[in-house]
């Protein structure tokens, strides 16, 4: 009797799409994630577990033997869980005011909350240094005035500073949403009872909108951890990454124990991202039935202008170092003064017109890696959902692994794999050409456009498809005159965040720059800001990657006109 | 419009282990209104979806005018299928989707403008060329998916539960539109849907469904009057079912009741004994003078009466604690039924329907 039964699948997919091609489509993407995911990283783990007499746990064994490791693991848990908590300071009142209080402007203060995090981190911390720096605006201010200096920016509490008012965003953005998904009959109903102001918030609005909050707590978590540029611009070396980094570029690359940092760093970052999606996959709960309208007290004169006061202050220590950015881009000489003496349009000279290499490699490997992304996207997108290929999950699963893979630990694996063997017709390791950068960045945002992709998809009914072919349209017509337009909004919302994100990506950059003229933006203003001469140069990169940026996370929102910070929630 | 006969032969249908369609076969005559009419889940819009080519049989076999259909994909069946949803396309105008299917025929444009302004007009949508989805009502959405199903021409039209997503006015409005529609182009058409009375004031045939079973066929009036089993009888119409045993004697056929009760009841083609089920439709209750000299005269106790405008909905109690509801027409005249009143009716025997229980 297994006749009728096994027929059924096949039969399907002939009518629909031809089974050949999905196979071989489902193949093609497999052979690709598994060639630049999963065989790396499976490199990266075997070199960490084996010793000359094949397996062995002898190097992790050593890794905690070693103070220096030790200390860097236990400074990066506190660095995650100090940049969670400082963040959460800021995020909190925030988010409540957001999603909770109507006010004059409201909408402006939510979006200026998420503009931290359009701003790359390392600029973030070159700009924080001209303020917050040992010879920085308010050090020179407290020195003048009461004769102290307070060391904001050194150690670890410099980086813990600069990340946390950095990845605050997704610690707001993830709540708000959480908070405007519950139902505010949860609200009315606990208020008909006689529950109102702070009881309301803490017994019902509060653990409602929990998950959100963890969520964006450990998405910051796992930022944090993968952040290599703030350590490396604030020269704090005792961190997992800027260690896995200096035992790769130091010792080289047949040191086992980078790659067992790297092991360590992917092991932190997948516990965060499961335990997220376990936080989030109990929001569900929070979200069913909504109403039509939001509640939320409005606020008129006085009240209003508290509320703006409130974000006012939370605000400006995230908000205004970067106004810092832009003058340093401006000055000549800008040390040991308030402001700079002497301004000059030289900078944005000499990043355009003498190394405008820096500026157009960006846009073309961004671009690049996009544009696979939306087609990689788009088809595992298409075969998860419309497919019929037993597996298609894999994908799926293997697809969502970059969100946990460090920049670090993928740009390492990478070496590892592509720095022997030349590639056919180049003649050439992979490692030596601008193209393991593009491949690098693609996988990376990959999860973004995957995403995009899936959640378009899904709003086109599968009836919209039916329709027109019962009109006579061929599945590849349907595909071309309904399925794609349909999905172009997505789409291109998708490849944006992935252009965007790509242009700044730091972490995986610096390995895997071959040359200094291959090198995009973000190596630029690294370059750049190891010499103090340089530093208005990097400035000025600085500022080209928050226009590029900001105006691509505008587009974003825009197009996916789900509000502000759509692209950065989980 | 040429209109095509629909024919299935013992179609059935897996899921799983699962038979959702089992054992099918109907025949839908050139330019018929025919109705699959079931509960959700019965598997009629499997039975559609298989004729329109988005599902195979597992077991039998569809044909279209006398062709089997096998192996034929949806875009070369050449039917007009219309969804529950409408399934209009968010990115294309009203313009559009009429022109969708025109365009897919490489219909020169100067015919499109023309057919997509007559189809336009025969479901009265003349001016909203350039309307989107979006800025359309839901009754207009409705009308976009028909004109853009019809202006191909299709071989035979196959709707999905079309109405179940409009308000009950519109529903009415939209029920004698298609009527007309059906009239005006002669083609044949296979319904869908669980709504009896949408199912008999369209169809000039019914097939109920039930568990993916066809369990009987016919004009809807036969079906009403004459259902074949229990099913049939309570899910067409509403209706009363009195357990009881035939007693046949010389030129009399009668249900013994339980308590003592008798109902005269004609041409029921079983043995004497049998156990049956007495199927009362509310309708078949008539009042009737106390000393009338009908048969079925039953002494009745008002429980409750609801008054629906034209008729009065109540709930009989008779002697031996059987109820019955009935419907007896309000005229201005007659005195409301009060509860607690006692009443006089009486049943039509050949108002009766027996089956075996």
């Amino acid at each position: 009797m297994a006749g009728p039964a096994a027929r059924v699948v096949p039969r399907l997919l002939a009518t629909r799409a031809g089974a050949g091609g999905q196979v071989a489509l489902f193949a093609a993407l497999l052979a690709l994630l598994g060639a630049f995911i999963v065989y790396p990283l499976a490199r990266v783990l075997a070199v960490a577990l084996h010793g000359p007499d094949g397996p062995t746990l002898a190097h992790l064994v050593a890794f905690f033997a070693r103070p220096l490791f030790v200390e860097a693991l236990g400074n990066t848990l506190l660095a995650g869980a100090a940049a969670v908590a400082l963040g959460s300071v800021v995020a909190l009142p925030l988010a409540l005011l957001v999603a909770r209080l109507d006010f004059p402007g409201r909408g402006i203060v939510h979006t200026l909350a998420v503009l931290p995090l359009v701003i790359p981190p390392f600029v973030g911390a070159v700009a924080f240094q001209q303020i917050l720096g040992r010879s920085g605006l308010v050090n020179l201010l407290l020195l003048d005035t009461l004769g102290v200096a307070v060391p904001f920016l050194e150690g670890l509490r410099g980086v813990v500073l600069v990340q946390a008012l950095h990845y605050f965003p997704f610690i707001l953005v993830n709540t708000v949403a959480a908070l405007q998904g519950v139902d505010p009959a949860a609200d009315e109903a606990a208020q008909v009872l006689g529950c109102r102001g702070w009881r309301l918030l803490r017994r019902v609005t509060l653990p409602l909108a929990f998950p959100g909050f963890v969520a964006g707590a450990l998405l910051t978590f796992i930022r944090v951890v993968d952040d290599l540029g703030t350590p490396l611009m604030l020269n704090y070396t005792k961190l997992l990454a800027p260690q896995a980094y200096l035992r790769v570029t130091t010792v080289g690359m047949n040191d086992a124990d980078g790659y067992v940092i790297c092991v360590i760093l992917v092991v932190l970052s997948l516990g965060a991202l499961w335990a997220a999606r376990r936080a989030l996959g109990r929001a569900e709960w929070a979200t069913i039935g909504r109403g039509p309208e939001r509640v939320t007290t409005r606020l008129r004169g006085g009240r209003a202008v508290a509320a703006w006061a409130v974000a006012a202050v939370l605000l400006a220590p995230a908000l205004l170092p970067h106004a810092g950015i832009v003058i340093l881009s401006f000055s000549k000489v800008w040390s040991f003064s308030y402001l700079p003496t002497r301004l000059t349009l030289d900078n944005y000279a000499e990043i355009l017109v003498r190394t405008p290499h820096f500026v157009w490699n960006t846009l073309r490997y961004a671009v690049l890696a996009a544009a696979v992304d939306v087609v990689l996207g788009a088809a595992i997108a298409w075969l998860l959902l419309r497919g019929a290929v037993r597996g298609r999950a894999a994908l799926d699963a293997i697809a969502t692994v970059p969100l946990a893979i460090p920049g670090v630990v993928l740009a390492i694996a990478y070496l590892r794999v592509f720095h022997g063997w030349d590639v056919p017709g180049i003649g050439e390791p992979l490692t030596a050409t601008w193209g393991v950068l593009v491949i690098a960045y693609a996988v990376r945002r990959l999860p973004y456009t995957v995403r995009a992709a899936y959640a378009t998809l899904q709003q086109v009914h599968v009836s919209m498809e039916e329709s027109a072919q019962s009109l006579g349209a061929t599945p590849s017509r349907t595909a071309r005159r309904i399925t794609l337009p349909l999905m172009t909004r997505g789409l291109v919302a998708g490849g944006l965040v992935a252009f965007v994100t790509s242009a700044v990506e730091l972490s995986s950059t610096i390995l895997l720059v071959p040359r200094i003229e291959l090198g995009p933006l973000s190596y630029g203003i690294y370059v750049y800001m190891q010499s103090a001469m340089g530093r208005g140069a990097g400035a000025a990169l600085g500022v080209v990657a928050i226009l590029l940026v900001a105006v691509g996370t505008w587009v974003v929102n825009r197009l996916a006109a789900r509000g502000v910070g759509t692209a950065f929630r989980l | 419009m040429a209109s095509a006969s629909i024919e299935l032969q013992g179609v059935g249908k897996l899921y799983g282990a699962h038979w959702a369609v089992r054992g099918v076969s109907l025949r839908v005559a050139p330019g018929e209104f025919f109705t699959l009419l079931g509960p959700s889940g019965c598997g009629k819009t499997t039975v559609l979806r298989m004729i329109a080519g988005f599902a195979d049989p597992d077991l039998g076999e569809i044909r279209l005018d006398g062709e089997p259909v096998a192996g034929v994909p949806p875009w070369r069946r050449d039917l007009g299928l219309v969804f529950q949803s409408y399934a209009l396309w968010p990115h294309l105008d009203v313009f559009e989707h009429v022109a969708f299917g025109l365009r897919e025929r490489r219909v020169p444009a100067a015919e499109i403008r023309r057919r997509v302004e007559e189809a336009l007009a025969l479901v009265g949508l003349e001016g909203l060329e350039g309307r989107r989805p979006s800025q359309l009502s839901g009754g207009q959405q409705q009308r976009v998916a028909l004109a853009r199903t019809l202006v191909v021409r299709p071989r035979a039209l196959l709707l999905d539960e079309p109405l179940s997503n409009l308000d009950a006015r519109l529903r009415a409005q939209m029920r004698l539109e298609l009527r007309r529609l059906h009239q005006d182009l002669g083609i044949t058409t296979l319904y869908v849907t669980h709504d009896q009375e949408e199912a008999m004031a369209l169809s000039t045939r019914v097939a109920l469904l039930d568990r993916g079973e066809v369990i009987q066929v016919g004009p809807p009036a036969d079906v009403y009057r004459r259902p074949r089993t229990r099913f049939v009888a309570e899910f067409l119409g509403a209706a009363n079912l009195v357990p009881g045993r035939l007693a046949i004697g010389p030129g009399v056929q009668m249900v013994q009741l339980r308590d003592g009760l008798t109902l005269t009841v004609s041409g029921v083609e079983l043995g004497d004994g049998t156990p049956v089920l007495c199927v009362v439709r509310p309708e078949a209750i008539q009042r009737a003078a106390p000393d009338a000299r009908v048969p079925n005269r039953l002494f009745a106790t008002v429980e409750s009466a609801v008054y629906l405008g034209g008729r009065w909905d109540c709930e009989l109690s008779l002697a031996g604690g059987l109820t019955l509801r009935a419907q007896l027409p309000a005229s201005a005249a007659g005195t409301p039924p009060k509860p607690g009143e006692l009443l006089t009716v009486a049943i039509p025997p050949e108002d009766l329907v027996v089956l075996p229980e």
